[in-house]
């Protein structure tokens, strides 16, 4: 049950990712930096879907905690990038509290309803408190106080960009690899399988819900601050109902493997949309058909995964 | 956990990000190919043409204005290239969609820059766009055009690399407004105007300008975005004042249908900004209330309006008839008050270009563009600038013009008043020239 080396095989998707670096032509390396900050959040959801099994549909306040608290600090505060990123990660994480803490009481359908009219207060709130948050418009960061700013005499911006995503997401994918392999990972497991076994077993099933959000919380969190620091602004654009769906359809497409799928599934479908960006109109459709094909696909392509010994928790 | 399991765990799941990894070359391969593809050749052997990249909201909330938006900017890239080209070289335009959203335009200026080597960007409308846009094309250090009428570009909100040339922008629309409403139609007035950043525009433009032409803001009624009934805002409006000033605060046929019930026919004058009525046909059921009432236009909707070869030709040229719709489809009502500004946008880029001898998308080039937008301070009025001669302000790399006044008589927009360039002008301390250029 302890964690071990081989555990951390997930890592080799970072470690491809930084190989794949001087190969990458330009836009490629931008976009593969944005789909980085971006997949940290479809982490930091699939911890609540696969690994306790709570659909929520309103993690996009989390992602939106985490870039109104960096953004926010970094306006108000100080300029200095590290503590706006913790900032961002803390708010985000006091924020999952109350979302566990809904988890905790209501269960299923009801929790996605729940979930979901709290990330709308939230958005409501941002719009509501323009004067401070930017409402819709947004607000615009001062180069020097992102992250990339920071790194500017030492690399490009669009190195430093690659390699800070990268380095958090390298953080996230271990994390979240450890923390499947770990006692705690069985329990979620537990919990996501038979809740009223693990009760009656003695556990405090409310408290691994309220752990796993803070968790999820913190990965959220974290890619929503990122997503501030590294591209300088912050609005309420990120904060509506779509960006709620969006990872779990990251999370559908990516297959049930908690170690690579909230990746692979956040690249599949970033990368369809942007291969379809330059089409005219209906690219639209033309994305939904593929995703709906290929969401069919990984149901129906299991046992693939299965030969290649990904696990989805149940092998014990 | 399973011994076979626990030793091939590692290959297995390298085989999975292989695959993946795989997937995503292919992807990308295919990405690439796509991309190539779409590049019509270039039309004349030997002359490598200007790439214009263009930001649409083809869909998303602005879809109404980008249908139109993308309309201009065909059109004008279609004369540009019959009559010589920029400085003698022909123009590709490459549009994409943004959503209208802030994530996705800021990554079609990566894709524009990155992917297409773009020499500039045409940018979007919806501020949030613009905001997030800026920051990303300053930092790839390629000329962004806002087409937005919003404050970002002349209060500093962005950088040196963004820019507002073709339209006019809020404050300065209501700065020279105003003082026609104040002398023609009262000087007590309240407003109505949407709780987000464009109507906040409005509240302060207004205000400020009420302080210099010494009328009074009564009462200021902020609506929620999002906000579907009006009427219990409406009982804040004071009753004894002249004017009532509105802007877009949502869906207009409610709003004008229950302004009308609330007010009835003993109303104080209504001035609004054509924004709320924009590409919406007068003859919807619910606006016969605006008879009689008096509205702001960029550019007007009726041909007759402001008739001059220019504006003909233009109208023509666009493809829109007399009564500011669609040739080809009379119930499809234009944007006609902003997107002139996409078609002046393109024609500042091809002046600019062809006076600062700009090549190529390289440092030295351009430093020449930049500096020499940054000198102009006029745009005729002409083929190019169809909707009257701007006066541009270097500093804050914004135009300021002409403002039309009309009122709704007979169902139709009738203009009553073209405002100076004088009137429009306002004090604003940013320089964007005192930024760094690279």
């Amino acid at each position: 049950m302890r964690p071990r080396l081989s555990n951390l095989a997930p890592l080799v998707i970072p470690l491809l990712l930084a190989a794949a670096y001087p190969l990458l032509p330009e836009y490629p390396k931008a976009l593969a930096a944005r789909i980085m900050t971006l997949s940290i959040y479809s982490y930091g959801y699939a911890v609540c879907f696969h690994m306790i099994g709570v659909m929520s549909l309103g993690h996009a306040a989390l992602f939106a905690a985490g870039m109104y608290g960096a953004g926010l600090y970094t306006i108000h505060v100080s300029p200095d990038p590290l503590m706006a990123l913790a900032a961002g990660i803390a708010s985000a994480v006091s924020l999952s509290l109350l979302l566990g803490g809904l988890a905790a009481r209501v269960r299923g359908p009801y929790l996605m309803i729940a979930t979901l009219l709290a990330s709308q207060t939230i958005y409501l709130a941002a719009l509501h408190f323009n004067e401070v948050t930017g409402g819709e418009q947004g607000l615009v960061l001062e180069r020097e106080a992102t992250l990339v700013g920071v790194f500017r005499p030492l690399m490009a911006e669009a190195d430093a960009r690659y390699f800070i995503s990268l380095l958090t997401l390298s953080a996230a994918v271990a994390g979240v690899s450890l923390l499947s392999a770990s006692r705690l990972g069985k329990l979620f497991l537990a919990l996501r399988d038979d809740e009223e076994k693990l009760e009656s077993l003695g556990y405090n099933t409310s408290l691994l819900k309220l752990t796993a959000f803070s968790v999820s919380g913190v990965l959220s969190g974290a890619s929503g601050a990122l997503q501030a620091l590294l591209y300088s602004y912050v609005g309420a654009g990120y904060v509506g109902i779509f960006n709620s769906v969006e990872p779990v359809l990251w999370t559908l497409v990516g297959g049930p493997y908690v170690q690579v799928g909230p990746f692979l599934g956040c690249l599949l479908v970033n990368v369809l949309g942007d291969l379809a960006r330059g089409l005219p109109r209906g690219h639209v459709l033309v994305v939904g058909v593929g995703l709906v094909a290929f969401s069919f696909a990984t149901g129906r392509l299991g046992w693939v995964y299965r030969l290649l010994g990904v696990s989805r928790g149940r092998e014990e | 956990m399973n011994r076979r399991y626990a030793l091939s765990s590692l290959l297995k799941t390298g085989i999975v990000a292989g695959a993946a990894a795989g997937l995503g070359g292919v992807a990308g391969y295919f990405s690439s190919r796509l991309v190539a593809e779409r590049s019509p050749p270039v039309k004349e052997a030997g002359v490598k043409p200007i790439r214009i990249g263009f930001q649409v909201h083809r869909t998303g909330i602005g879809a109404p204005y980008g249908f139109w938006y993308e309309r201009v900017a065909n059109a004008a890239v279609s004369y540009i290239n019959r009559t010589g080209g920029i400085a003698g070289r022909p123009v590709e335009l490459i549009a994409e969609d943004d959503e209208t959203s802030p994530a996705k335009g800021a990554q079609v200026v990566e894709r524009l820059v990155l992917a297409h080597n773009v020499d500039f960007i045409l940018g979007a409308l919806f501020s949030d766009v613009v905001l997030a846009s800026g920051p990303r094309a300053g930092e790839l250090k390629r000329p962004y055009f806002a087409v937005s009428e919003g404050t970002h570009v002349p209060f500093g909100l962005l950088n040196r690399w963004c820019f507002q040339p073709g339209i006019t922008d809020v404050p300065g629309q209501v700065t020279a407004v105003a003082k026609w409403i104040f002398e023609n139609l009262g000087r007590r007035v309240a407003m109505i105007f949407p709780d987000y950043a464009f109507g906040h525009d409005h509240r302060d433009a207004l205000t400020r300008a009420a302080e210099r032409y010494g009328a009074r803001i009564v009462e200021k009624i902020p609506i929620p975005p999002g906000e579907t009934s009006f009427t219990k805002y409406f009982t804040r409006i004071p009753r004894d004042i002249d004017v009532l000033y509105h802007v877009m605060v949502g869906d207009v046929l409610t709003f004008v249908r229950e302004l009308g019930v609330f007010l009835g026919r003993d109303r104080p004058e209504l001035f609004g900004f054509i924004d709320s009525i924009e590409a919406v046909p007068l003859s919807a059921p619910g606006l016969e209330y605006l008879e009689g009432t008096y509205f702001w236009e960029g550019f007007p909707r009726y041909a007759d309006g402001y008739d001059t070869p220019y504006s003909r030709f233009y109208r023509e040229s666009v493809g829109v008839d007399e009564n500011g719709a669609d040739k080809s489809d009379p119930s499809r009502v234009s944007a006609y008050s902003h997107m002139f500004g996409v078609w002046e946008t393109l024609f500042v880029i091809k002046e600019v270009v062809e006076q600062s001898g700009y090549s190529e998308p390289r440092r030295e080039d351009y430093e020449l563009f930049v500096n020499s937008l940054e000198e102009m301070d006029w745009f005729n009025e002409g083929l190019w600038h169809p909707q009257g001669d701007k006066l541009f302000n270097g500093r804050l790399h914004q135009s300021f013009g002409h403002q039309f006044i009309s009122t709704v008589r007979n169902g139709r927009l009738v203009v009553i008043h073209r405002t100076k360039i004088e009137d429009s002008l306002y004090e604003h301390a940013n320089d964007y020239t005192k930024q760094p250029l690279f």
